[in-house]
């Protein structure tokens, strides 16, 4: 089908030419030159160039702008991990090829599979998704105090990640169907339970997460203002409960609302993460210059403190925008879509990865309270890079379904030719 | 490589990497808004030509159910292969009947010799007009128009 697209030669080429000139520098920070940063660097565009090409020639309905922006995203986070610790860097460069095989398999079974509105599966997904939860609530081990993290195989995995996926899922199969009371009743049951759970779990960011993505699918699903009205009720109340019953709720709005006072405990982090800022200024301290080590996590939460310290607030506000134009890109597909389902599936995806990218960089700049999630693709975190290659992966997967159907349709316009 | 050196060295790189997001920035929006407005021309085509459909919803031929066509400003069908909607089925003429699209209003036409052509059940006489999720049945076959709202 003669679908012409514009080249993006130029596009890749400059981003190869970017990240490479990235870890060039990086190998001059130290004496002699640290050539493994150059090999790093030479891999990592190689790794970058390949899957491009591979799933651009194997799918060429997706959507390559997705694909780009989350491979730019994920080579800012490379970057910046590298000049932390290159070992986190090595691991991450891992999870990241983890997740791009994971984002095809996610991009085929979304694509090629069409079970996914079954009932019968919404039902299974819907109780794995709680059982998982509650597992990780009975189990876990604490890490930074949030019960969400437990080991297998050896390294830490965090389940709320992949309950995202399940959460989407069955939120887009309930509401592809026609409202009922039952199965609305049913659906809000399941979202008190994972809220709940998650809340419970102390992984706060990911409660709020799930609320928001609730709430977008709850509108664009049902379009009935009350109802979202209604529940937007219900989150609040919640809200102001787990303010009242829990301690680490509270913790966390008083820092927000003056982190000078607990300067020296739980206000540390925020406050580090705001000098980090204010430091870097417009144009940044420069790569390597910055001293990101004070700030407590500071290679998974507040990695964009020190992306902002050390490369500006010019790069930083470049970095929201690449966020936006996921959005847009997002629904985009959203709105292509040919059934409901798919429709659902695409906004949820999209508000999963930037609602999730909106809270953490607020809760860094102060802008709302800080919660203990990650940034998609640029914070180091396995579980986190793969789940969003994944979230990558289903969008594709719809927008092949799209482009696959608009094919069929233009064939049919030709119909039979004498 | 020296700090100080370094130092100059990363401020200046600075300015190149900030230029650099800024044009990657750039271009995305570029490319993906020219993607866009093409794709939105297509289906602006698609749009303009894309009256209906006609599905083949039963037929002696197997391989032929299910199929669709899009619906043009004439669209034979009959077993010769030179129609829009050819089926090869014994049971039909060589142009058994015709759907052809006037201004808005979907006419379908008998071109049989002697089978006829029937809408919703009742045999038709030369012609008559059709409207959405109408059935015409032809020899074995029946067709189901679907049109756009």
């Amino acid at each position: 089908m003669g679908r012409k697209k514009p080249s993006a030669a130029a596009l890749l080429f400059i981003i190869m030419v970017f990240e490479l000139s990235a870890f060039v520098l990086l190998s001059l920070r130290v004496q002699p030159i640290d050539l493994g940063a150059i090999l790093f660097g030479v891999m990592m565009v190689g790794v970058f160039i390949l899957q491009y090409a591979l799933v651009n020639h194997f799918f060429p309905y997706i959507d390559r702008y997705i694909l780009i922006i989350a491979n730019m995203l994920a080579a800012v986070g490379l970057i910046v991990q590298y000049r932390l610790n290159p070992e986190i860097a090595f691991k991450q460069a891992g999870w990241l090829a983890l997740g791009m095989i994971a984002m095809v398999f996610a991009l085929l079974g979304v694509w090629k599979l069409a079970v996914w509105q079954k009932r019968r599966v919404t039902y299974i997904l819907a109780g794995g998704g709680i059982l998982l939860l509650a597992l990780t609530l009975l189990m876990g081990r604490s890490a930074g105090g949030a019960t969400s993290w437990f080991s297998v195989l050896g390294s830490t995995f965090q389940p709320s990640e992949f309950v995202k996926l399940i959460f989407v899922a069955v939120l887009a199969a309930v509401f592809a169907q026609p409202l009922q009371k039952r199965r609305l009743l049913l659906c809000f049951g399941f979202c008190g339970a994972m809220l709940g759970l998650l809340v419970l779990q102390r992984d706060l960011g990911a409660a709020l997460l799930y609320a928001g993505t609730f709430l977008i699918l709850l509108y664009v699903g049902t379009n009935k203002l009350s109802l979202v009205g209604l529940s937007l009720i219900g989150l609040g109340g919640g809200a102001y409960a787990s303010y009242r019953l829990f301690d680490h709720v509270r913790v966390r709005v008083a820092i927000w609302q003056n982190p000078w006072a607990a300067y020296e405990s739980q206000g540390y982090q925020i406050v580090q993460g705001l000098i980090a800022l204010a430091s870097g200024g417009l144009l940044g301290m420069g790569l390597g210059l910055g001293a990101p080590n004070v700030i407590p996590a500071y290679h998974t939460d507040f990695i964009f403190a020190v992306i902002c310290e050390e490369f500006g607030l010019i790069f930083g506000v470049a970095m929201i925008a690449f966020y936006v134009i996921f959005i847009v890109r997002g629904a985009l597909i959203a709105l292509n879509a040919k059934t409901r389902f798919d429709m659902l599936l695409a906004f949820g995806c999209t508000s999963m990865i930037t609602l999730q990218s909106f809270i953490i960089i607020g809760g860094v700049i102060k802008l709302i309270p800080l919660t203990g999630i990650t940034l998609p693709f640029v914070s180091y975190g396995g579980s986190s890079m793969i789940v969003c290659m994944m979230l990558v992966g289903v969008l594709q997967g719809i927008a092949a379904r799209n482009g696959q159907a608009e094919d069929e349709m233009l064939e049919q316009m030709e119909g039979n030719r004498p | 490589m020296e700090a100080s050196a370094y130092s100059v060295l990363a401020m200046i790189m600075q300015y190149w990497f900030i230029i650099a997001i800024l044009y990657i920035l750039f271009r995305i929006v570029e490319n993906a808004m020219a993607e866009y407005r093409t794709h939105r021309q297509i289906k602006k085509e698609i749009g303009k030509q894309f009256f209906g459909y006609i599905e083949i919803e039963a037929c002696d031929v197997g391989e032929m159910q299910g199929r669709r066509y899009g619906i043009r400003k004439e669209n034979v069908f009959g077993r010769s292969k030179r129609c829009e909607i050819a089926i090869p089925s014994a049971a039909l003429d060589a142009s058994h009947g015709m759907v052809v699209l006037r201004g808005k209003k979907l006419m379908l036409f008998d071109l049989s010799h002697a089978k006829g052509v029937f809408l919703n059940g009742d045999r038709i006489e030369k012609q008559a007009q059709l409207s959405d999720g109408d059935e015409i049945r032809a020899g074995n076959t029946v067709l189901r128009i679907n049109l756009e709202r």
